[in-house]
Order: C-alpha cells, then sequence, then structure tokens
C-alpha cells in the first residue's frame, strides 16, 4: 500500500453528460485558506458554478470533499462533507456525514470529487485511484437503499447511495453511506436529477501518514484525555446518544411539540434517550474512527436496528404528539429505507397535521396519532397523491395549499427539533444559519441550555456567541472533525477547567466576547498543522484557525447572496416571532430583529444582510 | 387564543369640541329669535316656514355617550345648555302667531319638523368653527337633513343672514356662500343689528 | 367609441375620500343598522402609531370597537382569520374595519366570510362552493402598502383565491391622516402595483367603458403624482391622489383581464416570496418595450389619461398610440431611485424566468405565447427597456 504525507491533494472532477473526468490538485493557497471539508467544498464550486442554475439541473454541481483529518487517525475524524445546491431551499447546502464512503474515497486517493451534467441513463459510478466507471444502474434502480447499498458494497470499501426518494427527485431525500446520512436539503434528489445511484469507492490503496508523527502521536493523546474526562462526550452521550438531551430539553420547554405550539409534554420521558436505552438494550453503533460513540443500536421490535437521534425523536415524536419509541423507530426505518432527511420529514408532517386540522388539505394525519403516517411517509417517498406535494417540502406545500404562517422553516429548510422561544440566541441561529434553518452552523442552545451558561431569554451578546460558534463550527466541518469533540476542546483546558462555573457564567453572559475569546481551541489547529507537517504558532494559528473558519461561513453567505438571499429572507416562522409557548406563562418570543441588527454589524454585512466588499477583501475571497 | 389581548375600546369623547359646538348652538338659536324680531329680511325669509313649525340642529349620535341611562336623574338645567345627556341640540319653533321661538336643547317631548343633523362633532367644528361654508360642508356631507328641502333652505338663508349680523367679514366670508354687497346691507344696519342682537341674545331674547 | 358586443362592470364601494373621512365611519355603519365593528389592522399601521388615532376619529360616537385585531403582517393565513373570527364572536360584533390595504382587506373578507356563512374554514369554498348570501358590512380605512385586490371581488387567503361579488368592500375610506406612506420604496411598490393594473386595462383589447373611465384616473393620478409621492411619502395630497388610483386602478382590473406585466410579476413573486409590486416595476418596461417594437394597436385613452388633453389635442392621432407608450414608460422610470430596475439587480434565480415564462403563458389564455414572454423577461433580466 503506498503511503502519502500529510494529504493526497487530488480532486477527481466528473462530467455525466460526456462520460468523461479530470483529475486537478488542490493548491496550496486553498488548502491554508480553506482547509478541506465544508471549505474546500465551497471553494470548488465558488470556482466552478455559475448563480442561478436549477438546482435539479443539468447544471448544478455536486462536490465530495474529505477534510486533513480523515485517515489519519485523529479521533472522531471518520467525517466526510457534500456541498451542493440545495433543491428543497435553492441555496447553497453542506451536509456532513459519517459513513464508511468517505474513508474509502480518501483512501482510493481523491480529497475531493465533483459531479456535474446529467448522465443519459441510471449510472452508478466505481471509483478507484485510476479514475471512475461509468456503470449501468439497470439492476438496482428502483431499489430501496438497503438492498442497493449491499449490491454496491460488493465493488469496494465504501458506498453513497440514493433511494426510491432520491429516484423521484423528492426534495428531502438524502443519500445513505453505511448506516450514517448525507441527511439536509435534499442531496438525494441532486444524484437523483443526475441519474445517478450510487457511487462506491475501492478504498484501501493508499495510506495517510502524519507528516510529524510523534506530534501528533502526542496530541491524539490529549485530544482524547479532554474527549474522555468531558462529562458530556464521555458521560451523556457515550451512554444514551444524542438523545440524552431530551430531559434538559423538556425541562426549559425546548422541544418542538405540536408543530412547534407546545415546547414541553409530560410524556416525553417516554421517548427519552435514558428510555431507550434502557428499554431496547443499547450497544454502540458509530462512525469509523470515532472516540465519543454518540450513535447506538438495539433491539426494536425484534430486530436490530439503529436508535432514532435526538432531532428524529423529536420531529416525528414529539412534533407530531406521538410519544412510542417504536413507532418513531417504524418512521426512521422506512425514512432509512427510502431515503428521506427525517428532520424536514418531520417538519413537513407536523405542517400537514396542523393544515388537515385548519381545513387547508385533507389527509388522515392527526396530532397525537400514528395512523396513517407511515402511509404517507411512503406517500411522500414514491410521490403519490398530496404526498406529490409534499415532497417538495413545507415551503413549497405551504405555497400551494397555504398555511406558510405555521410552516416551520428557514429559507425552506424546515427546522430542527430545538425550540428557540425557550433559548433566543438558538433562534438567532436559525435565522443566520447559511443552509436555512440548522441547528448544526452555531448550536448556541448548549451555552444556553445544556451547559447553563447564560440567560436563555435575554439577547444580549447572543450576536457574538452565534457570530463565534458559526466561525469555529465552520471551521471544524472544514477539517473535517466530528462537531461535538468542540465540547471537550472547549471545556476541557486548563483554564476553564479550574474556573469556578458561576465566574464562567458571569463572564459569559456579561462579556461574552473576553470568554469566548479565552477558550483555548488550539487543538484542532495544532492537528492540522502536524498532519501536514507545518509549523505552528501557539495563539496566532488559532486565530487563524478561527479566521479560516470566517472567511468559510461567510465565503458560504456570499453564494447565497448572489442567489438572492438577503435579510428578508434571515428570519424565522411567524409563529416563533408572535406566539407563546404553551408550557410558558410569560409568552417568550425571539426578539430577532434586535439581534439580527448587532449581529450584521459584527460580521461586518451591511443592514440589508449583504458582506460588505471590505469583508471579502480582509478575507480574501474573490469578488466576482 | 387570547381573547383578552385585543380589548373592547370606547372611544372617549372631545369635551372642548363638545363646549364649543353647544355654545355655538345656543348661539345661533338665540340670534335667530332675536333676528327674527328685529330684522325685516330675516322675518320674511323665515316667515315662508309654516306656522307651528320645529326646527332642530343636532350633531349625530342623538343619545349621547356615556350618560344616557341616567339623563333623566339631571336636573334639567344640564340639558338646557344642550351639552350632556341627549347629545348637542338645538330647538326652533315658530308658534301659531308665527312668532320664532328658541326653546331649549332638551328634546323631550318635542317632533321636530325638519332635523339639520351634523354627522359628527367633527363635521359640526368644522361648520360651526367657519373652516367650511355651509354650501361646501353639504357637498362634503357634513350634515343631513331630515324634513322638507325647500324649508331647510330657507332656514339656511336666514342663517346666512344672521352670520352676516353677528361675525366680522373675514369670519362670516368663509361661512356665507356670498358675502352681501354694500347695495345689500348697509353698513349702519349691519353694525346697529350686530349690537342689538348680540345684547338681546345674551339677555331678554 | 368602440361599442363592445357585450361588457359587464361590478364595483359596489362607496367611496369617501378627503379630509374627516374617517369620522363618516359611525354613520356609514348606522346606515347598515351596526355599531359594533371589529378592527383587523396591519401591525405596520398600528406600530406607525396610526391606531390612536384611528381610535379618536370614533369619539362622541355610539360606536364600539369590538377589538382591534392586529396581528397582519405579509401573510393572510387561515389561523389568523379564524382567531379574528373567534373574537368577532365573543365580542358580539357586527361588522368589520380593514385598517390598512393588502393582507388586512384580504383577511377581513376571510373573517367575514367565516363569521357570516357560520364556518370554521374556507375548504369548502375552496373546492367550489359558492358564497350564499350577503356579507356583514365591510369598511376599508386605506393606509400601508396595496397589493391590488382592495377593491376586488376576490380575496387571497393562503395564496388562495376565492372569487364572489358578495366579497367587494361596502366602504373604501381615504383619509389623509392615514394615507401618507411610511416610505417612498412602499409608495412606489404600491403606484407601480396600481400602474401596472391600470395600463393592463388600457392596453387591453377587450377594454369597455366603464373599466375605461374607471382606469382613466387613476393613470391621471399615477402620471401627475407618483413621482411626487415617492420623493416626499409624507406628502398628503400625494398620498390621497395615489391610494385614489390605487382603489380606482384595482376596481376597474377586478372587471378586467390581467397583463402580461401582471402575470409574469405574479409568477416571479410567487417564486422567489418577494412581493409582486418590485418585479412589475421590473417588467412594466420591458412589455412596453416590446409593445412600441411591435406597434401593437391600443386604444387612445391611455395616452389622454397620461398626459391629459393638452398633450393629447396637440398630437397628431396616429402618433397617439406611440406617445402613450412612452409616457407611461417615463411614468414607471420615475421609480428607478427606488425600486431595482433589473431582475439582475434583484438577484433573482434564472431558472425561475423560464418557468414563470411558461405559466404566464399558459394562464393568458393564448394572447401571450411563451416566446414572448420569455423574451419580455429576458430584456427585463438586464433592465433593457430604459427610459428614455
Amino acid at each position: 500500500m503506498r503511503e502519502v504525507i500529510g494529504s493526497n491533494n487530488r480532486i477527481l472532477e466528473i462530467d455525466l453528460s460526456t462520460k468523461k473526468f479530470t483529475v486537478s490538485e488542490i493548491n496550496k493557497k486553498d488548502r491554508n485558506m480553506y482547509l478541506g471539508g465544508k471549505g474546500m467544498g465551497l471553494k470548488l464550486l465558488y470556482d466552478r458554478m455559475e448563480p442561478g442554475v436549477d438546482p435539479l439541473g443539468e447544471d448544478n454541481m455536486i462536490a465530495f470533499t474529505m477534510g486533513v483529518f480523515m485517515g489519519s487517525g485523529a479521533p472522531c475524524s471518520g467525517r466526510f462533507e457534500a456541498v451542493t445546491k440545495s433543491p428543497l431551499t435553492g441555496i447553497m447546502t453542506c451536509s456532513s456525514c459519517g459513513g464508511p464512503f468517505g474513508m474509502a474515497l480518501k483512501t482510493t486517493g481523491w480529497d475531493a470529487m465533483i459531479i456535474r451534467g446529467k448522465a443519459s441513463a441510471p449510472v452508478y459510478l466505481a471509483i478507484d485511484s485510476k479514475g471512475v466507471q461509468f456503470k449501468p444502474a439497470k439492476g438496482i434502480w428502483g431499489k430501496d437503499m438497503n438492498q442497493a447499498e449491499a449490491a454496491l458494497l460488493k465493488e469496494g470499501a465504501g458506498a453513497l447511495v440514493i433511494g426510491q426518494a432520491g429516484e423521484n427527485l423528492v426534495r428531502i431525500a438524502n443519500i445513505r453511506s453505511g448506516h450514517r446520512f448525507v441527511g439536509r436539503g435534499g442531496m438525494g434528489a441532486v444524484l437523483g436529477s443526475k441519474n445517478v445511484k450510487g457511487i462506491v469507492a475501492k478504498g484501501g490503496e493508499i495510506k495517510i501518514v502524519p507528516a510529524k508523527k510523534e506530534k501528533f502521536k502526542k496530541i491524539v493523546r490529549r485530544f482524547n484525555k479532554y474527549i474522555n474526562n468531558n462529562p458530556v462526550t464521555s458521560g451523556t452521550y457515550r451512554s444514551f446518544g444524542t438523545n440524552s438531551a431530551t430531559i434538559a430539553c423538556n425541562t426549559t420547554g425546548t422541544i418542538p411539540v405540536r408543530n412547534f405550539t407546545g415546547g414541553s409534554h409530560g410524556e416525553v420521558h417516554k421517548i427519552s434517550g435514558e428510555t431507550m436505552a434502557e428499554r431496547f438494550k443499547t450497544k454502540w453503533d458509530t462512525c469509523k474512527p470515532c472516540t465519543i460513540m454518540c450513535g447506538h443500536k438495539g433491539t426494536i421490535a425484534g430486530e436490530e436496528r439503529h436508535i432514532p437521534e435526538y432531532e428524529t425523536v423529536h420531529l416525528l415524536g414529539s412534533n407530531l404528539e406521538i410519544f412510542d419509541p417504536v413507532a418513531v423507530s417504524d418512521f426512521n426505518e422506512l425514512c432509512s429505507k427510502y431515503g428521506m432527511d427525517t428532520i424536514s420529514l418531520g417538519g413537513i408532517l407536523g405542517w400537514a397535521m396542523e393544515a388537515t386540522e385548519k381545513g387547508l388539505i385533507k389527509t388522515s394525519l392527526k396530532f397525537g396519532s400514528t395512523e396513517g403516517v407511515a402511509d404517507m411517509i411512503r406517500d411522500i417517498a414514491l410521490c403519490r397523491g398530496i404526498g406529490k406535494d409534499l415532497a417538495q417540502g413545507s415551503r413549497l406545500a405551504a405555497k400551494k395549499y397555504g398555511g406558510e404562517d405555521f410552516a416551520m422553516h428557514v429559507k425552506g429548510l424546515e427546522l430542527p427539533g430545538y425550540e428557540p422561544r425557550g433559548a433566543v440566541g438558538h433562534g438567532l441561529g436559525y435565522a443566520t444559519a447559511n443552509r436555512g434553518g440548522c441547528h448544526l452552523s452555531s448550536y448556541v442552545i448548549s451555552i444556553e441550555i445544556l451547559f447553563n451558561m447564560a440567560n436563555p431569554f435575554t439577547p444580549k451578546w447572543k450576536h457574538y456567541m452565534v457570530k463565534f460558534m458559526e466561525n469555529l463550527f465552520a471551521a471544524i466541518n472544514s477539517l473535517h472533525i466530528c462537531q461535538f469533540t468542540a465540547y471537550a476542546v472547549m471545556f476541557e483546558p486548563f483554564l476553564v477547567k479550574v474556573s469556578p462555573f458561576p465566574l464562567l457564567k458571569v463572564l459569559m453572559g456579561n462579556m461574552a466576547p473576553l470568554a469566548m475569546n479565552l477558550m483555548d481551541v488550539s487543538l484542532f489547529p495544532e492537528t492540522w498543522h502536524a498532519i501536514l507537517g507545518k509549523h505552528y504558532i501557539p495563539y496566532l494559528g488559532m486565530l487563524k484557525f478561527i479566521k479560516a473558519g470566517e472567511r468559510v461561513h461567510v465565503l458560504e453567505r456570499y453564494m447565497n447572496t448572489r442567489e438572492g438571499i438577503s435579510k428578508k429572507d434571515d428570519t424565522l416562522p411567524l409563529r416563533l416571532l408572535t406566539e407563546g409557548r404553551k408550557c410558558d406563562a410569560k409568552e417568550h418570543t425571539v426578539p430577532l430583529e434586535k439581534m439580527l441588527k448587532k449581529y450584521y454589524k459584527s460580521r461586518g454585512y451591511d443592514e440589508n444582510g449583504i458582506p460588505k466588499k471590505r469583508l471579502l477583501r480582509r478575507l480574501g475571497i474573490k469578488i466576482q | 387564543m387570547n381573547i383578552n389581548k385585543y380589548p373592547e375600546i370606547v372611544p372617549g369623547r372631545k369635551f372642548l369640541k363638545e363646549f364649543y359646538v353647544g355654545i355655538m348652538l345656543w348661539v345661533v338659536g338665540r340670534a335667530l329669535q332675536v333676528a327674527a324680531k328685529v330684522d325685516k329680511e330675516v322675518k320674511a325669509e323665515l316667515a315662508k316656514l309654516p306656522n307651528n313649525f320645529t326646527l332642530r340642529m343636532m350633531v349625530a349620535p342623538e343619545k349621547a355617550f356615556p350618560l344616557f341611562f341616567y339623563a333623566k336623574l339631571l336636573p334639567s338645567f344640564v340639558t338646557d345648555i344642550g351639552l350632556l345627556p341627549y347629545g348637542i341640540q338645538m330647538f326652533l319653533h315658530k308658534d301659531k302667531e308665527g312668532n320664532i321661538k328658541y326653546i331649549g336643547a332638551d328634546p323631550k317631548g318635542k317632533k321636530a319638523d325638519l332635523s339639520v343633523i351634523f354627522t359628527s362633532i367633527e363635521a359640526a367644528w368644522l361648520v360651526l368653527s367657519f373652516q367650511e361654508s355651509t354650501a361646501t360642508a353639504y357637498m362634503h356631507g357634513r350634515f343631513v337633513v331630515e324634513g322638507d328641502l325647500p324649508h331647510s333652505l330657507t332656514f339656511v338663508r336666514a342663517l346666512d343672514i344672521v352670520e352676516v349680523f353677528l361675525l366680522p367679514k373675514i369670519i362670516s366670508g368663509l361661512a356665507v356662500k356670498r358675502y352681501p354687497k354694500w347695495s345689500e346691507m348697509s353698513l349702519m344696519r349691519k353694525f346697529w343689528k350686530r349690537i342689538v342682537i348680540y345684547i338681546r341674545a345674551f339677555t331678554i331674547g | 367609441m368602440h361599442i363592445p358586443d357585450h361588457y359587464e362592470f361590478l364595483n359596489h364601494s362607496k367611496i369617501i375620500s378627503g379630509k374627516c373621512a374617517l369620522e363618516t365611519i359611525p354613520a356609514e355603519l348606522g346606515g347598515y343598522d351596526a355599531q359594533k365593528p371589529l378592527v383587523i389592522a396591519l401591525k405596520s399601521v398600528v406600530e406607525r402609531g396610526l391606531k390612536k388615532k384611528f381610535i379618536k376619529t370614533f369619539s362622541n360616537s355610539m360606536v364600539v370597537l369590538g377589538g382591534i385585531y392586529d396581528e397582519v403582517r405579509e401573510y393572510a393565513g387561515i389561523s389568523l382569520a379564524q382567531d379574528a373570527a373567534i373574537l368577532f364572536k365573543a365580542r358580539g360584533c357586527d361588522s368589520i374595519i380593514a385598517l390598512g390595504c393588502g393582507p388586512a382587506v384580504d383577511l377581513a373578507k376571510a373573517v367575514n366570510v367565516l363569521v357570516s356563512e357560520k364556518i370554521d374554514n374556507l375548504s369548502a369554498h375552496y373546492e367550489g362552493a359558492a358564497i350564499k348570501g350577503p356579507l356583514k358590512p365591510l369598511i376599508v380605512v386605506t393606509a400601508g402598502r396595496s397589493n391590488g385586490r382592495e377593491a376586488a371581488n376576490a380575496l387571497v387567503v393562503d395564496n388562495r383565491e376565492l372569487v364572489s361579488d358578495f366579497l367587494c368592500p361596502d366602504v373604501f375610506i381615504i383619509d389623509p391622516r392615514m394615507t401618507p406612506g411610511s416610505c417612498g420604496e412602499s409608495v412606489a411598490e404600491s403606484g407601480a402595483t396600481a400602474m401596472a393594473q391600470a395600463f393592463a386595462v388600457l392596453t387591453d383589447r377587450g377594454i369597455n367603458p366603464m373599466t375605461a373611465a374607471v382606469a382613466h384616473p387613476a393613470m391621471s393620478y399615477l402620471a401627475e403624482y407618483l413621482a411626487k409621492g415617492v420623493k416626499r411619502p409624507k406628502n398628503r395630497q400625494a398620498s390621497v391622489a395615489l391610494a385614489n388610483a390605487s382603489v380606482m386602478a384595482s376596481a376597474a382590473y377586478s372587471n378586467s383581464r390581467p397583463g402580461m406585466a401582471n402575470l409574469l410579476a405574479g409568477e416571479l413573486a410567487e417564486a422567489t416570496g418577494i412581493s409582486a409590486g418590485r418585479f412589475e416595476r421590473i417588467i412594466l418596461p420591458s412589455v412596453i418595450a416590446a409593445m412600441l417594437k411591435k406597434k401593437a394597436w391600443i386604444e387612445d385613452d391611455l395616452y389622454l389619461a397620461a398626459a391629459g388633453i393638452d398633450g393629447y389635442a396637440a398630437t397628431p392621432a396616429g402618433e397617439r398610440t406611440q406617445r402613450g407608450l412612452e409616457v407611461s414608460l417615463n411614468i414607471v422610470g420615475g421609480l428607478k431611485k427606488v425600486l431595482p430596475v433589473s431582475l439582475s439587480e434583484m438577484k433573482v434565480q434564472k431558472h425561475f424566468l423560464e418557468k414563470a415564462a411558461k405559466a404566464a403563458a399558459a394562464k393568458s389564455g393564448k394572447r401571450f405565447t411563451e416566446a414572448e414572454c420569455a423574451s419580455v423577461l429576458a430584456q427585463a433580466w438586464d433592465a433593457a427597456g430604459k427610459v428614455k
């Protein structure tokens, strides 16, 4: 096996229309500025794609990019990024996935892959270190994800497949790799529109070796220590998965109940991570490699299934007022069979239930009842009956049938399972997230609720928290490493560890910039430098790393503004801005306007939310 | 839905305008009564009205808000100046002998043959503060007339002459349709009648 | 003048415009034997402090306001209508006042249907059931940005249209205290909508004497006051003129066929979620430019309305069509400083244009072809229809 030191830097560009491929290199400047992963994917598409193309047309491109960490043996680094223009939102979308395809593609010798054009007949792509073979997908087209993936895995170590939903151009379709998904933004439909059923990478052709082996080993040891010491990453997540946040969120009224009207519910304990772990006797089932181990599987209804994640449980459970974990798992399995994003699907079903209640559409769906839900999921995946309209996403469905005021989406992307009226900073995060209603863009709720470090109802300094976290997460997704490692890296270093908690809380509440800049996240850039063999300057290297994150975030924003995004789109569903939650006597709403103004100012956008030229120049983004 | 968020709104009152309009109606009523006695032209004009005729000038609504339930409990002198319970109004009566008399503001037991009704207090304010002339105001729908239209025209003509008597040219010029020329009304007559009407209106009537 | 073989015209709204128009509401309500209206207000109007002024005008009247439901923002949805209907019933109201234009009027009409027909939602009507009888009295107080549907016999709630002759508002109140706009942009958008509607009426081949008569003053007002109103949105005279133009244009337009600019703007607005007025401003010049190029025949009325009798009389009969189009182009051109002038400036995604052209051509009843629509949009993309 060939050894590659640092990074391979090869890009595979595939044109499906002509069935040809080209090979190019990631240049050094781009590597330094955009790191890899998400940043690199965006940069590649920024250079190649015109604004205004049809997301489901020939001109749209989809990029799969690996980071520098992948294959090096860094903890929790088994993740890759997919970037494209989303058919659901009409703007750029980036999605991270922990499936085996990333490792397979990287060890086949490719750091990035871009697919453009449209195949004349259904195909699947078989990739090895020499290039790509276009093989007819006759036998697998029309098959569900389980069968299709099993067929493709005969030819390589890792595969990406779409299900029937992707083939039918359902705008919430996802792509699967192992038991992990490229979930949000309808990437499955983009592959489906290109007539690509799957991609399989041979894997195991090269081996990545860090340039500074000894230093790298030391860093990994520190990394693992941090992860194993942190109560979230080594405690609750490891034992109960992401769903361990349920009880904390329920007590603070931040779970979606009845299409985001409730906030909390008395029966939520039935679907909490703790209950599921006990009831289904869960075992680990994670991305590879992983140290946190938040993924679980267990025995549900007599068969071994993946335990639903927090978002799935709440969007397909509490949001529909269904508190039966077996039913939620059934829906989850259906989604992984047909290939649909559970978050968006939950949002759409919530909308459909309320629309039925208000007489806008006629379905058998009803809040609190599992009857008809499974059938509707099948109808959506196969585009039958009213499912055809629901498959367009809640934004387009609401445009056709009405009910835009209770379609819970931002920029077309349905909201995840956190109720922002109980955590206003998180609400700002939803509004400003580049790909739409996304919790992973900033995840300020971790500061507001999970770590209880800031008052969740005040808008004070929330703009700064959102900005800082966005930059940090954009950088982390460009390395690319699991976002959950950030908790360990942020809260375990000496300074934070020894500070008394009340002091931290006061600092965070009143002097957030100081508190956040004191957090030492240098472990990330140190690892990156060690793998590539570059010299790391303490502190300055960290600032450069955060700046790279800012660059990635602003680049994505700039690409979106070219597609027509501006302040009018940085908003929340009307319900969150005007109505109080049922569980909240004070009827808090999200004071978005106030926070947004400060956010734009601190970001360097103009009052309309467009990045100023000065900002783009400072970050070295070429203005097109 | 919490309906208490949208409370019922009982609109308030414009006391100053009410007071001004009330006074003005009283002055107009009394002045017409006096003018009919002292001025031939007015007398001739009002003679066209039939005998035993009651005219009412009023600002809608008839029942003044919010005291109308308790109106009967109040002493009659409160209602006399036309301010409170019955809305702002004024009655002018022409008796069997043809004498014009201002008969107060209390509508109890009175049947009006001709009603001039201002649609709102603001409309009455516009007319009685001379921002709009009577003719323009009628065009703008500031008041409606119930009863015989010829009678109302008679009344308006008489009112115009009285306004010329009562007010300086600069103000009454705004209020009347056409200010009379010197040949039609001498200065002597105008000033003399002005003094007489003012004195008698506020004293013996 | 051309006599159509057959025509129909419906508009039963009384328009009260001018000083102290608001004070006539109690008397008008009295005429319908009503004295407890529910007010459905635009949030933006309430936030501008017009609520106080509005309440004050009911002083010394017997009218009690059953409540001011001020939750109406950009979007009129059935949830709001249901809430307002609950309020209406709980307070025992007997009439409705819409304070503000656009969604407030749509919502007021919807609430009116709900409470008059005693139903919970509009699903039966969306499926084709007719509205049975006369509804409760509806008074519209114009304020804020118009969407060109106020005087029409239609409502759009939840993006679905419902048409019935009973839906025409009973009274329009245009009061200089309420009409001044918040900013030049919103005035320009309303103006562009009214302009596109009046233009569509006056250039339609199926024009009839009544629509022409109503659209004519609308166009004259726009020609005279649009530029002034946009420059000084608080100017009372201009704002009253433009509010009148809006109401007249929408009354005429609801009795006429939609023009190309209206159809295309409607499609693009639906695809992008941006208000149709902005697109109308961009597309109208391109439509006019295409008409100029094609030397299309239109009635002289357009020129007479836009330029006045002097200009009309001084122009040879053969040139009036051409001049009419040029003057219209100049009126729209007056908005160029406040609203974007091209679709590329608006950053509309290019793939929407094709779909919009197709949908508009399908809706036009074979009056325009897809190619014509597409060429107009292509011109509008980089503002080819520039003002001379």
